[in-house]
């Protein structure tokens, strides 16, 4: 009996046990998908920029820089050298041939045993023109001399650069032996130093001097023959500096012209005022004279043709002298509002500015470095002080959002919050209008459009009295998200309109330590119904 | 006899009220009765014999697998309808709500090399030799709510508190028992245990928090971690290129520095003829790790490191996203900077375990038990109760049905049986036998067998037959 009980319980349990194992797997038999919703927070960007780093946003339309006292400007500046003067006062090569013959007491002499005489010519060196050249210091070059003999008596002769430090010892010494005989030497030049005024001309020659003794030998003939001959060359001289009486030199002869693409460009719309707008003219040399510089014209284009010339450019500017050839002195022009009329003009934002000047060094004595040069450098300043009104840039481009239709089945929606931070006077607004194929606007980027950047807040003078800080969010939900999706093209539309006191912008500055902190993080929902 | 079945029945419905299995250990070894290894769980409970040695490296190999995570169960607990007839889908979200806030992975694995003892009068004795390795992860709910909800919606501004727990540890235990009975009523127990860790990792706390910051989706990120290891053989973890790595298996048979010392406490009234009760706890105790110790230790614990996003500044040179990301990776190691120290002795204490058993003969061959059970892991103490039935159908064998509540689970149905013939006796037991069985609710499985030659009986024992057989007026051979 008791083992049928135990029996009857055993049997009793597997029964249950295998029904364990066939409920499990009928449930796993049914399962053909899976549920799955998950809502996400991530953050993106941290941004914390001052405004030389937004004004780099529109770095292609000008550049940029700061003043000491920190303000921010727009520049369109350039900058011009000269030649320099080893290209303007260039050394010709130059060749000179001589035959130095006995004469008849010398002849003579050499009859009876020996005799001895010196002789000496010139060769030329000058760059040409009226220019008169008293020493030379050469940068490079060489100076070639070939020496002939026929006389058939032993001989002894020696070539010498008198004037030329430090060559000027004897540079060659001929023992010769009964024979005709040619001797060549080249001379390197570089580093030497020569007096070229103590020629008959009296400038751009150099000497070059010949000693020689003859002995007879036997009964060679003591006529009948040339004599020692000579043959100089000057190859490629360059020089380090030239001394002596010079031509004037037009250093500079320029125009030039800047397009002042802030005003006038396919994307800009709006109007940008600048209330001091400024003109720089600044040169520079390092001569040791003093340059006249003459800035001839300079002038707008304005946008509808018309020119307008600057005012307050005054004549007979002058460049002091230089004391050191490796330093660069100069004097500047600054056009403003208090001395011209530049300000005035670019108010009505012209087209192009435009400019042409000359450098000239006078004729006169003096001593020429080989890289004696001018610079001129201009530039227009536009400092960040004035008023925006509805600046905007404006560009239309192929979209993509890179997203497939299916993968943004799984997206409820999209939470974008920026949390601002604007310490500058002006604000920043964006706009995108997404286009389908038959150009079509489907949606927009914020609905209601709104400043994503408000400006700082100011008082009547345009000073920043506080930032602006505010969080704010923008929602994309499933059916906006397909339509920007489904985009093809895009209008970006970027504004800066300034800050604004009673609902009218006023002038305002804007100084490098004006700052702006952006954060953007996103919140999306997402939700998966995948069926096997 | 109906009270026989009236209670195995009640047994059976209370233990089968909800069906999830875990798994614990020894609960259903604590009340089986001739196995003389229930002494390794109460020094002062010895099985019917009067000596006993265990069969080496067989008298009890013992392993215990279990997640407290979830089961099949709770995946069917997820199912909702899919909309195509009686097809179902798994909703991901609803498996969050089965994890509970701390949830772990635990395997134990006990190899008795050598187990032996005897009995002299009232006094008994009882010496082993056992490897112990034991490993437990703990790991958090927050994590999988994290990665399947998300930190956004409800969750902004939550404290997700990734808090793992990591231990593993493997020593070798040799022990030597000893208990007296006093009065024929009460036995006392005693054992003290040389403990010789062999290797350790141990990682508390292990603990990373991260909350997003509602007003901008900031992420607050914080981390507090201390992760200790020592091993005889060589360090767990690098420390330099001239470390010797190489396995050498001799170490593990050697002796070493890494020494401890453990007891374990019982004690067992009988307070008459039908009702007997015992308590004991054992593996009191801890281990000095002195050998290969090297500690990764925070070295700013708490210290709170903010993501708001990519940072871009005016001073950013470089556009390269890359060079960015290994600024946040420097920052991040700047915060979270682990210092590595070696040659830290530390102690771990023993994974202590108590037991209350109280045990009433319902009749010669049929007895109900019950037992409180109670360990601490992770600064959390896990209770347990086993409610069993002990049965002898015949003279050679002896069954014990259970069922154990523990761990947030219900059901844990066990089975342990012996039987000796002769001087051998073999035993096998699991506290959830039926794991295999209950795909659907099975969260693991633990067993324990061994094999013993023993020896005669108690003199108690003997005692008492003889005196039966008096009164029945029969003759007893002296």
């Amino acid at each position: 009996m008791k083992r049928i009980h135990v029996f009857n319980l055993a049997i009793a349990f597997v029964t249950t046990l295998a029904s364990c194992y066939r409920e499990p797997l009928d449930k796993l038999r049914k399962v053909n998908g899976v549920n799955w919703s998950g809502t996400y927070a991530v953050p993106l960007v941290d941004a914390r920029l001052n405004m030389e780093d937004v004004t780099e946003f529109i770095g292609n339309l000008a550049g940029t820089g700061t003043y000491p006292d920190k303000l921010l400007y727009f520049e369109y500046k350039n900058t011009h050298f000269s030649s320099v003067a080893a290209s303007a006062y260039r050394i010709a090569e130059a060749n000179a041939r001589i035959d130095f013959p006995l004469s008849t007491g010398e002849a003579n002499a050499l009859q009876n045993g020996t005799t001895t005489f010196t002789r000496e010519f010139w060769i030329q060196v000058s760059p040409g023109g009226t220019n008169a050249l008293d020493s030379i210091r050469f940068a490079s070059g060489d100076l070639s001399i070939k020496l002939s003999n026929d006389i058939p008596h032993d001989a002894r002769i020696t070539l010498s650069l008198p004037d030329i430090k430090p060559l000027g010892t004897a540079v060659i010494t001929q023992q010769w032996t009964g024979s005709v005989w040619t001797r060549q030497a080249i001379f390197n030049l570089s580093g030497s130093t020569c007096n070229l005024s103590l020629g008959p001309g009296g400038s751009n020659q150099l000497r070059i001097r010949m000693e020689a003794n003859y002995t007879r030998i036997g009964g060679n003939p003591v006529s009948g023959f040339i004599g020692p001959s000579c043959n100089a060359a000057l190859v490629t001289p360059q020089f380090e500096w030239i001394e002596g009486n010079l031509d004037a030199w037009n250093m500079y002869v320029n125009s030039d012209s800047f397009k002042l693409g802030i005003f006038t460009n396919d994307i800009t719309r709006g109007k940008l005022i600048f209330n001091d707008a400024r003109f720089k003219f600044r040169w520079s040399h390092n001569l040791s004279q003093a340059l006249p510089v003459a800035l001839n014209s300079l002038a707008f284009n304005m946008q509808d043709g018309s020119t307008e010339p600057v005012s307050g450019v005054s004549s007979g500017l002058l460049a002091p002298p230089s004391a050191d050839p490796n330093i660069m002195v100069g004097d500047s022009l600054y056009l403003k509002s208090t001395n011209s009329n530049v300000a005035s003009i670019v108010k009505d934002a012209p087209r192009l500015l435009s400019w042409q000047a000359t450098v000239t060094k006078p004729a006169g004595r003096q001593r020429l470095y080989a890289g004696a040069k001018a610079e001129v450098h201009a530039a227009l300043e536009l400092p960040f002080s004035g008023t925006v009104q509805r600046f905007t840039l404006s560009d239309t481009a192929d979209f993509d959002l890179g997203i497939g239709k299916e993968e943004l089945d799984y997206i409820d929606w999209i939470n974008l919050k920026l949390s601002v931070d604007n310490g500058i006077p002006m604000a920043a607004g964006v706009q995108m209008l997404f286009l389908d194929a038959n150009g079509k606007i489907t949606d927009s980027l914020l609905q209601p459009y709104r400043y994503i950047l408000p400006a700082a807040n100011v008082d009547i003078n345009g000073n920043v009295v506080s930032p602006h800080t505010e969080t704010y969010d923008v929602r994309f939900e499933r059916q906006r998200i397909s339509h920007i999706a489904g985009a093809v093209r895009a209008i970006t539309r970027v504004e800066f309109p300034s800050a604004q006191v009673a609902g009218s912008p006023v002038p305002v500055k804007i100084s490098s330590d004006n700052r702006v902190g952006v954060k953007l993080g996103v919140h999306s929902k997402v939700t998966v119904k995948e069926r096997f | 006899m109906k009270t026989r079945y009236l209670l195995f029945s009640v047994i059976l419905v209370c233990s089968g009220a909800i069906q999830k299995l875990s798994a614990q250990q020894n609960f259903n070894m604590y009340h089986l009765g001739k196995v003389p290894q229930r002494n390794l769980l109460n020094p002062a409970v010895h099985g019917e014999s009067k000596a006993f040695f265990g069969m080496p490296a067989l008298n009890s190999v013992y392993f215990h697998f279990s997640n407290s995570g979830f089961n099949l169960n709770n995946v069917f607990d997820a199912l909702e309808p899919s909309g195509q007839g009686d097809s179902t889908a798994i909703n991901i979200n609803k498996l969050v709500d089965v994890f509970s806030k701390q949830n772990f992975i635990s395997m134990r694995l006990e190899q008795q090399w050598l187990f032996g003892g005897f009995g002299i009068g009232k006094h008994r004795f009882t010496a082993h030799i056992s490897d112990k390795v034991a490993f437990r992860f703990a790991y958090p709910r927050d994590l999988f709510s994290f990665v399947i909800d998300g930190n956004g919606g409800d969750n902004l501004g939550r404290d997700f508190g990734f808090n793992f727990g990591l231990s593993a540890r493997h020593y070798r235990e040799t022990g030597i028992g000893y208990s007296y009975q006093w009065k024929d009523h009460m036995t006392l127990g005693a054992r003290v245990k040389f403990l010789r860790g062999l290797s350790i990792v141990e990682a508390a706390p292990l603990n990373l928090s991260i909350t997003t910051r509602p007003e901008d989706y900031a992420w607050q990120l914080q981390s507090d971690m201390r992760i200790q290891t020592a091993s005889s053989l060589f360090p767990l973890l690098p420390v330099d290129s001239n470390t010797d790595y190489s396995f050498n298996e001799k170490r593990l048979l050697q002796r070493n520095n890494n020494r401890g010392l453990g007891f374990d406490l019982g004690a067992q009234v009988r307070l008459n003829e039908k009702l007997e009760l015992s308590a004991s706890v054992i593996d009191l105790g801890f281990i000095r790790w002195q050998e290969n110790t090297v500690t990764l230790a925070s070295r700013n614990p708490g210290e709170v490191f903010t993501f708001d996003g990519v940072r871009v500044n005016s001073s950013d040179t470089s556009s390269d996203i890359g060079d960015y990301f290994s600024k946040i990776g420097d920052s991040l190691l700047t915060t979270f900077r682990l210092d590595t120290l070696r040659g830290n002795a530390f102690n771990t204490a023993l994974d202590g375990q108590f037991f209350l058993g109280g045990q009433y003969k319902v009749s010669e061959r049929a007895k109900v038990n019950a037992l409180v059970y109670g360990d601490f892991y992770n600064r959390r103490f896990y209770p347990g109760l086993t409610l069993g039935f002990y049965w002898k159908p015949f003279r050679f064998a002896d069954v014990h049905i259970t069922n154990t509540m523990y761990n947030r689970v219900w059901f844990n149905p066990g089975l342990g049986f012996s039987t000796r013939i002769g001087p051998f006796q073999g035993y096998f037991t699991s506290d959830n036998l039926f794991a295999p069985l209950l795909l659907s609710s099975s969260r693991g499985f633990s067993f324990r067998f061994g094999m013993n030659l023993v020896f005669g009986q108690p003199d108690k024992k003997k005692k008492e037959k003889k005196d039966r057989e008096k009164l029945r007026g029969g003759n007893v051979m002296e």
